[in-house]
């Protein structure tokens, strides 16, 4: 039976059905959480040739291991260790080169904005990217979920197996060296 | 925390979505599993050219030529200097020192002055070639000059390093390139010479190896 590409198939439908080793099932699934799983994993590793290897990694495991899924659990925690784990798996560390050239391009090709502010939001950038780079790897995931995924601190604190408690703390640490590093850029652009 | 932090954290994480090719990835992965009984292929390899120094020479390689072309939107022959409160906002931001300049021996001079980095260029060159200045940045602790220039129209950086453990270490000013990319349009070449790491990054509409023209005035010819 061919699956319709639909959020309506139910989810434990679909479980079911991959569990069974439907193929038509798995390439449902792979649709219905491929940019989930592809954004947490680009916001992480910074470099998209990293974000594509882990998220291949993810579905692989996904593919092979969803047999052991329990229906009683909730399938996107699930994913989500997943992908958290494939993520800290990446050990090779890169930086990405692409999307730095395309976002000079597509700063030449927005004359709408003046050079300055152009220079500013450049920066401003680069210096989120450093800052969430120069993170510890659970630090950096924290960060990834609760800016990429919206996710709550309690959602975070179950998926990384922490205290609600701890998460809030170093995001809040992360948010620190954010305001000292960003705040002169803001003054920047206040004045312009 | 501040709205606006909120707001450029969320944009700057905001999701994305997953290349077409990935699926095709995922299967061709899942065949090769099957055959070789991993459960988990090993990925890719990249080449050593996302090494981390190379990397951050590549983060300066936008603000570099962000900065070569602001400076050079006019027109050539009115082109002015960054004015002082862009040079001062630069620096806030760490992006380093800027040196506006047209003359080779000057800004060897500057640069000399404030790293161990020596840019050699000759003081007759291409007339297609117009300096437009240097900077001077530092990065994960080493310091990266850059060079701003155009090529007719079209705008180049020329990125410099000290690397003491490359080859050429003699005072030969021969070298080859070590590597060549375009990636979005832009051009790169790297090599080493001197004990020193270049990149030049070429973005324009002429041949690449007209970027070549700052040290080698017949490099159009040549190469």
């Amino acid at each position: 039976m061919v699956l319709e590409h639909t959020h309506d198939t139910s989810q434990n439908e679909l479980i079911g059905r991959c569990q069974a080793s439907d193929s038509d099932a798995f390439r449902v699934l792979f649709d219905r959480y491929k940019d989930r799983v592809y954004s947490i994993a680009l916001r992480y590793s910074g470099d998209e040739s990293v974000a594509q290897d882990v998220a291949q990694d993810t579905f692989l495991k996904l593919f092979s291991s969803i047999g052991s899924f329990r229906g009683d659990a909730n399938f996107d925690s699930w994913l989500y260790r997943l992908v958290v784990n494939a993520c800290f798996d990446q050990k090779r560390k890169t930086r990405r080169l692409t999307p730095l050239i395309d976002g000079f391009l597509g700063l030449l090709r927005s004359p709408a904005s003046s050079a300055l502010d152009q220079v500013l939001r450049s920066e401003m950038s680069d210096q989120i990217r450093a800052v969430v780079e120069s993170l510890q790897p659970e630090q950096r995931m924290i960060v990834v979920l609760r800016y990429t995924e919206a996710l709550s601190y309690e959602r975070i604190a179950e998926i990384l197996g922490c205290p609600a408690g701890t998460v809030a703390s170093r995001l809040n640490r992360v948010h620190k060296v954010l305001e000292r590093r960003l705040a002169r850029l803001a003054g920047g652009r206040n004045r312009v | 925390m501040s709205k606006w932090m909120e707001d450029e954290l969320r944009s700057q994480m905001r999701p994305v979505a997953a290349p077409e090719a990935l699926w095709d990835k995922v299967q061709h992965a899942r065949t090769q599993a099957k055959l070789t009984g991993k459960s988990r292929p090993s990925s890719s390899v990249r080449p050593l050219w996302f090494m981390p120094v190379c990397a951050a020479m590549l983060v300066l390689l936008t603000a570099g030529l962000l900065w070569g072309i602001r400076q050079s939107r006019g027109h050539l022959r009115d082109r002015a200097p960054l004015t002082d409160q862009e040079l001062r906002v630069l620096a806030d931001n760490s992006l380093g020192e800027s040196y506006s300049s047209d003359n080779p021996a000057q800004i060897r001079n500057w640069v000399k002055s404030r790293s161990s980095i020596d840019i050699e260029m000759p003081s007759s060159r291409s007339e297609a070639i117009h300096l437009l200045g240097a900077k001077i940045v530092q990065l994960h602790g080493s310091l990266i000059a850059a060079v701003a220039y155009k090529v007719g129209f079209d705008s180049a950086t020329l990125l410099v390093s000290r690397q003491a453990d490359c080859c050429n270490a003699g005072a030969s000013s021969r070298h080859l390139i070590s590597r060549t990319e375009t990636a979005a349009g832009i051009g790169l070449a790297s090599w080493n010479m001197r004990e020193q790491a270049y990149t030049i990054a070429y973005a324009g509409s002429g041949e690449p190896q007209g970027a070549c023209q700052l040290c080698h005035a017949d490099a159009r010819n040549r190469l």
